[in-house]
């Protein structure tokens, strides 16, 4: 399956987009990703989309408001981790013959219909949440602050370990000028910030912001034609938790070990072959699971992998060279930023900082609330196409 | 051991009452596996011969934190308060909430309480190891 590859990427320029609706964001990140790959979307006959909660049947209704007709849907729903999973069902179906040309959306006006509250307030995960969750006033940042917890219990990690990731998020985000804050900040500016639920401080959490993205797939045969920089898919895995935190067997280890082993040994790969990281980080603490569980350390040698290896602009492992979604970009489903940064990084067209020589990307997203992981490995030309 | 109702029942803590110390779980006849959701199966080795156990509400707690930060109603006026992750003493986890702080590795005991401004049973934590249990103290910053 290495001849699937993506031809067109775009994101919003802002993370601000006042007036903008959801759909408004679906339209301009999908007209600008076609046009990059030199498409239309009359060539598009495969779509795949997951959208906020209020939409209902997503694909269907994105569909008709983008004005396309595919013969191939996919709406798995896993979360902010969901389009990276798109990307892998795609690639099947592209590789099969199946479809040919396979556009991925998504937008999120959040920040402008409903202000930055979203992390504080109670939500219903399930129908089983009523009697495992709620009753303790459980919110998506307690949550996390749970696995934090925990991980500086067993390990010894500490708030400025975790700072470290906010700190090189910024030096990134400066960088980038569709970033949402830009401002250099330091570990002390972290771990001084309110404490929105121990350890986790306001600036542990990621912004809530509008933005969208989307991607085009193809077959390498229509890549070569199209004449673009083709970036190969390489290797893929896939790992379902538990969606309930209550659940969770282990709360230090995510569902990331299980799926970045399976986009190693896929593309025969290793961690010390990545030009660049980009890992979802909802929370600094998100982050920090994942630079363990996709074995760019040892388990509990994080906060001394950020503090010496480094993650920043003068790292030796950049990481969401974006800003991510701590400093950059996150109207709540944070995955399709993670896939269209990789692929800008490996075009050379990053409208931040851009990773000299790149050549190798690895993308994980994690869904729900350390529920669910998808792992993707990506190249350019220079980087391992087969 | 009597065996429980488990129509419309998914999970241990929806069968409980306001006083209880303990639950009715599922364990496995045959593989021994004890768990708190109810299903026709052993999910760990398949079979069919599932009986009934009783939990008791007590373990260790693996993680917490402190809420400080909340936008929901009734949960934004309890501020600060803590959740607690307890590792049960017989393998399941759940939460629980306390007024007050405990650390990772105390010994607790959890109990089922209605909750009349929520309308709801909780898990709420009634007794830790140590007698060192401090109340939180007030920020009154309880808004962002």
């Amino acid at each position: 399956m290495s001849n699937v590859c993506f031809v067109g990427a775009a994101k919003s320029n802002s993370a601000i987009l006042p007036g903008a609706t959801d759909e408004s964001i679906h339209m301009d990140v999908a007209t600008r990703a076609l046009k990059a790959a030199g498409l239309t979307f009359n060539d598009v006959d495969g779509y795949a989309t997951v959208t906020q909660d209020w939409m209902r049947m997503p694909g269907l209704y994105m569909a008709e408001v983008l004005g396309i007709r595919p013969r191939w849907l996919e709406t798995t729903s896993i979360g902010g981790a969901s389009f990276l999973t798109h990307a892998i069902r795609a690639r099947e179906a592209l590789a099969a013959g199946r479809v040919d040309c396979v556009l991925i959306t998504y937008g999120g006006a959040t920040y402008s219909t409903a202000g930055n509250a979203l992390g504080t307030t109670a939500r219903s995960a399930s129908p089983l949440a009523a009697a495992l969750e709620e009753p303790t006033g459980l919110s998506i940042v307690s949550a996390y602050a749970l696995a934090a917890s925990a991980h500086q219990a067993r390990y010894g990690t500490t708030s400025e370990d975790l700072a470290h990731i906010t700190v090189a998020a910024r030096e990134w985000a400066a960088r980038n000028p569709g970033a949402m804050y830009r401002e250099l900040i330091g570990v002390d500016d972290v771990v001084s910030s309110p404490l929105i639920a121990d350890p986790l401080h306001r600036l542990d959490c990621c912004v809530v912001s509008d933005g969208g993205g989307a991607v085009v797939m193809t077959r390498e045969e229509d890549a070569r034609a199209l004449g673009v920089d083709p970036v190969w898919f390489l290797g893929a895995g896939e790992s379902v938790g538990t969606q309930h935190i209550s659940s969770m067997p282990d709360l230090t280890t995510s569902p990331a070990a299980r799926s970045a082993a399976a986009a190693y040994a896929e593309s025969g790969t290793q961690p010390a072959d990545m030009s660049l990281a980009m890992l979802y980080d909802s929370f600094t603490i998100t982050a920090l699971l994942q630079l363990e569980d996709c074995g760019f350390c040892a388990k509990g040698e994080v906060g001394r992998f950020v503090r010496e290896v480094g993650i920043g602009v003068d790292g030796g492992l950049p990481v969401n060279t974006d800003g991510g979604g701590l400093s950059a970009m996150h109207p709540g489903m944070r995955g399709m930023f993670l896939l269209v940064e990789a692929i800008q990084q490996l075009t050379r067209s990053a409208p931040g900082g851009q990773v000299a020589n790149a050549e190798l990307a690895f993308v994980n997203g994690i869904g729900g609330w350390l529920s669910s992981s998808v792992s993707l490995i990506l190249g350019n030309d220079r980087g391992g196409a087969s | 051991m009597s065996d429980v109702t488990r129509e419309g029942v998914t999970h241990s803590l929806q069968l409980a009452k306001s006083g209880d110390t303990a639950v009715p779980a599922s364990q496995c006849t045959d593989c021994r596996q004890i768990t708190l959701f109810f299903r026709p199966y052993c999910a760990y080795c398949m079979s069919l011969n599932m009986g009934s156990v009783v939990v008791n509400l007590r373990g260790t707690v693996e993680a917490r934190t402190i809420v400080s930060r909340s936008r929901a109603p009734i949960w934004r006026d309890r501020l600060p308060y803590s959740i607690t992750f307890v590792r049960l003493a017989e393998g399941p986890s759940v939460l629980a909430w306390t007024p007050e702080s405990v650390d990772v590795g105390q010994h607790v005991r959890l109990r089922m309480q209605e909750d009349t401004e929520l309308g709801r049973l909780g898990l709420k934590l009634v007794d830790a190891e140590r007698q060192t249990v401090a109340p939180l103290p007030k920020n009154g910053s309880t808004e962002t």
